[in-house]
């Protein structure tokens, strides 16, 4: 091809290529410029803030803040106000003695309401990830503390559990975390029930598994589900659903009651016709414990 | 952690080319979160070994490269979903109307490049996505700059092949 006509071709090309709808990346990558103050002044100030913001957390978690849409205020809004009273400044880095680093953006956007955004734990040897997400409804923070996983809901503590995972696997845990709080006050619409045995009906005898997925929106609702099967000595499930169904799993946690414990499944196949929706998802090694953090649940699947 | 001229110089240039660094993630991964999410875990990892970039020629190259090398990994870790789509017609019907939104956008820009082989689909990412010359690329990829240019040639024609079909 010669070059006159490779431009036209690649103009058509990049024409397609060319993106038109990127995103807008949020994140803004800085480090303080500061001088090291001394040990003793760098000491007295880590104490003072720490102490500060330990204060920041009790009151918060004490205190029902009632504004314009009648929702309560998490502890994290707190301490982002409270820092922004104290220096002043939009972000900035602070330091503790456990916590390494905190990097705290405006929760909160011009038309007061809440946006999400990241905080970031910078380890020595290794990034450790919060996400701060708002909900109108649930308000749900979850931060992850070298080893364990806080969630807070409407400003108190629900949960406090020892995850032994690395950080970058936070992410889908948070959002089936997140989806247990939510769906136990949705009981009709939340819970997917898969028995140990095929076709059993789940009691409280029975041991009980409960689903989430990373991407759907809440859990798989109960009525798009035709049939679970655990097939395969438990390595494999198989699920029917409603060919309608908008969800995109990727992956999904099975729990077990008995055994108190998360396995992971990952999608490895999905066929859909007119008629329904098979997806076949495959155990992977992982497995975590959550020991004394789980109801029992009692819901039939239809 | 002590603060070093080593971070601020990194925070400084991945925030300069954060633009396309970020183009360039979400193209690869077809999700703004996840890209935000590689990008911020890129940014950290450096931070915390500031070191690392002592013996590199070109930091911007280097981030580059590396950014190329989480998303490899990222989507080598994920299981492959097979779909077998019965019902297709519907779904090329769909395509061939322009995207309105990043996610079809992403459908149809990644069907595309995934038609032709990995190597000249990074040099075309890099170079439209990332806004990188073919000089940078080179640095990038380490390769010559010719092999840059041909593999982008070979790659547009290609292109062009299929979307003519």
């Amino acid at each position: 091809m010669d070059n006159l006509n490779f431009e036209k071709e690649e103009k058509v090309v990049k024409d397609i290529l060319t993106p038109k709808h990127t995103p807008e990346c949020n994140i803004k990558f800085d480090v303080p410029k500061k001088k090291q103050p001394s040990k003793l002044l760098r000491y007295i100030r880590i104490t003072a803030v720490a102490a500060a913001l330990a204060s920041l957390i009790f009151v918060a978690t004490r205190i029902n803040f009632i504004e314009e849409t009648q929702a309560a205020v998490s502890p994290m809004k707190m301490i982002s106000k409270g820092i922004e009273k104290f220096t002043n400044v939009k972000s900035l880095y602070l330091e503790f003695q456990t916590l390494e680093r905190i990097r705290i953006g405006l929760p909160v956007t011009e038309d007061k309401k809440m946006r999400k955004c990241k905080l970031y734990f910078l380890q020595a040897d290794s990034a450790v990830y919060m996400r701060e997400e708002w909900d109108d409804e649930y308000n749900t923070i979850a931060i992850y503390d070298k080893d364990s996983l806080h969630l807070w809901q409407n400003g108190e503590l629900q949960r406090k559990l020892k995850i032994p995972f690395r950080p970058a696997r936070y992410e889908h845990l948070f959002n089936a975390f997140t989806n247990m709080i939510h769906k136990e006050e949705e009981e009709e619409n939340g819970y997917v029930v898969v028995t140990e045995k095929p076709n059993d009906p789940p009691t409280e005898e029975n041991r009980l598994y409960r689903f989430s997925s990373r991407y759907a929106v809440g859990n798989i609702p109960i009525e798009e589900i035709k049939s679970i099967e655990v097939i395969k000595e438990e390595k494999v499930i198989k699920l029917e659903t409603e060919p309608a169904a908008e969800y995109e799993p990727f992956y999904i946690l099975i729990y077990s009651a008995e055994k108190e414990e998360f396995t992971e499944f990952k999608i490895v196949k999905e066929e859909k016709n007119s008629d329904e929706r098979t997806i076949l998802f495959e155990t992977t090694k992982l497995v975590y414990n959550y020991p004394n953090t789980v109801r029992k649940i009692t819901q039939s699947p239809k | 952690m002590i603060q070093t001229k080593k971070q601020e110089l990194i925070a400084d240039t991945i925030e300069k080319e954060k633009r396309q660094l970020f183009c360039y993630a979400c193209y690869r991964l077809g999700d703004a979160n996840e890209a935000e999410d590689i990008l911020q875990d890129l940014f950290v990892t450096l931070c915390a070994t500031p070191g690392v970039i002592e013996n590199t020629k070109n930091l911007k190259s280097y981030i580059f490269r590396s950014l190329s090398n989480k998303c490899n990994t990222l989507l080598r870790n994920r299981q492959k979903l097979q779909i077998v789509d019965i019902d297709s017609k519907e779904v090329s019907e769909k395509e061939d109307s322009q995207p309105t939104n990043f996610e079809q956008e992403y459908t149809l820009i990644n069907r595309l490049l995934n038609t032709i082989p990995q190597e000249q689909s990074e040099v075309i990412r890099l170079h439209i996505h990332g806004e990188k010359t073919f000089k940078e690329i080179a640095d990038i990829l380490e390769i010559p700059e010719s092999s840059v240019k041909s593999r982008y040639r070979y790659g547009i024609e290609k292109l062009r092949r299929e979307i003519k079909k």
